[in-house]
């Protein structure tokens, strides 16, 4: 579509937005270049004036130090998001362990069960129990002792840190 | 006797990786591909940024803003969409929730009065008709929604097929036709009203 007579024949639907994607290009791409088809078509659409002197404006130049912010943004959400994985692994290790703990309450306070049980059991336990999290190793401790019947519980993340 | 000679045309191994393959490895975490993308798709989103918020400062912030949520939704992308309509949608997200949450009108004067000091001065007159230009436009854009104001900016005057402006917005293409149109009558009568200098002769419909 090269004539100007084609694309004012077209203007009607091109305004209406009526015409086919490609016939649509076509006619924008004439009206870019030919100021007597924008003048009518502008003069039918005034405000076509306003969207082209828009688009002669000058955009806006490339520029690396915004690209080297929006990355160094992307990293700073990266390590937040890592922190916050950490957190949450350190929660559900907390959290189990605090099953473990309250398990173990129910148990004591229960009482004694009948024949060789609790009561004949070394008051401190040597053999710590272990309880896989997410990867990470709690160990988890179970001191029991005092005469009101405490119990005491200490647990580590990283066997590496055991005393 | 003429020689035929079959030439066996190597693939170009240097072609440029497209959007789509840019964003598959940055899917995989590859932060350079991501850049790239940021690289070529900045300067675009910061323009229609500006354009919807008439604010060139205010712009930048959202267009840095839409590249970080891109990033962080990478696994949301379909390649079935191409990436430049995906992204733009995020931005244009970001600036009508800017747009709506602005306390209007004294904000946004201030904003161009800004623009337009940034403007004026050792430029040329070219530059100061620009700025002319935009603070028209966004004086006038004050009386469109914003879904208004981007419907008319990417269709009219960033040239994009209504069915990508649907799809930028989230929206069925008679919706962004409707917004064009309304937009356009807004534009209309208060271009007759504030400026009718610049109307051609006939007046228009």
């Amino acid at each position: 579509m090269n004539g100007c007579a084609e694309v004012q024949r077209r203007l009607g639907r091109y305004l209406a937005m009526e015409l086919p994607v490609a016939e649509e290009a076509a006619v924008r791409a004439h009206l870019q270049g030919c100021p007597v088809c924008r003048a009518v078509a502008e003069e039918c659409e005034p405000s076509l004036i306003l969207a082209g002197a828009l688009a002669r404006t000058a955009g806006e130049a490339d520029d690396e130090a915004f690209v080297g912010g929006v990355m160094a943004a992307v990293h700073q959400r990266r390590l937040e998001g890592r922190i916050r994985l950490r957190r949450r692994r350190w929660l559900a290790a907390v959290a189990a362990a605090a099953g473990v703990l309250l398990a173990g309450l129910a148990t004591l306070r229960q009482g004694p069960v009948e024949g060789p049980g609790l009561a004949q059991r070394p008051a401190v336990q040597v053999v710590p129990a272990t309880v896989e999290v997410e990867g990470e190793n709690l160990r988890l401790y179970q001191l029991s002792g005092g005469a009101a019947g405490e119990v005491q519980v200490a647990f580590i993340i990283d066997p590496r840190l055991e005393l | 006797m003429a020689l035929l000679r079959l030439v066996q045309v190597r693939p170009d191994v240097t072609r440029e990786r497209d959007d789509r393959e840019l964003a598959a490895a940055a899917q995989g975490g590859d932060e350079s591909a991501f850049a790239e993308l940021v690289r070529r798709h900045q300067a675009g989103v910061r323009r229609c940024a500006g354009r919807v918020l008439g604010d060139q400062e205010e712009a930048r912030d959202v267009a840095q803003l839409a590249f970080v949520r891109a990033w962080e939704n990478l696994h949301r992308y379909d390649p079935a969409w191409s990436f430049s309509t995906w992204l733009y949608r995020i931005a244009t997200n970001v600036a009508i929730d800017v747009l709506r949450s602005r306390d209007s009108r004294e904000r946004t004067h201030t904003s161009h009065l800004r623009l337009v000091e940034d403007r004026v001065g050792a430029s040329a007159p070219r530059d100061l008709a620009e700025a002319e230009v935009l603070r028209i436009f966004a004086e006038l854009a004050e009386e469109l929604s914003p879904s208004q104001r981007a419907a008319f900016l990417y269709r009219e005057v960033e040239g994009m097929a209504t069915a990508e402006v649907a799809q930028i917005l989230g929206c069925s293409e008679a919706t962004v036709r409707n917004h064009v149109f309304q937009a356009r009558a807004v534009l209309r009568r208060e271009l007759a009203r504030r400026y009718p200098e610049y109307l051609p002769r006939g007046g228009g419909r």
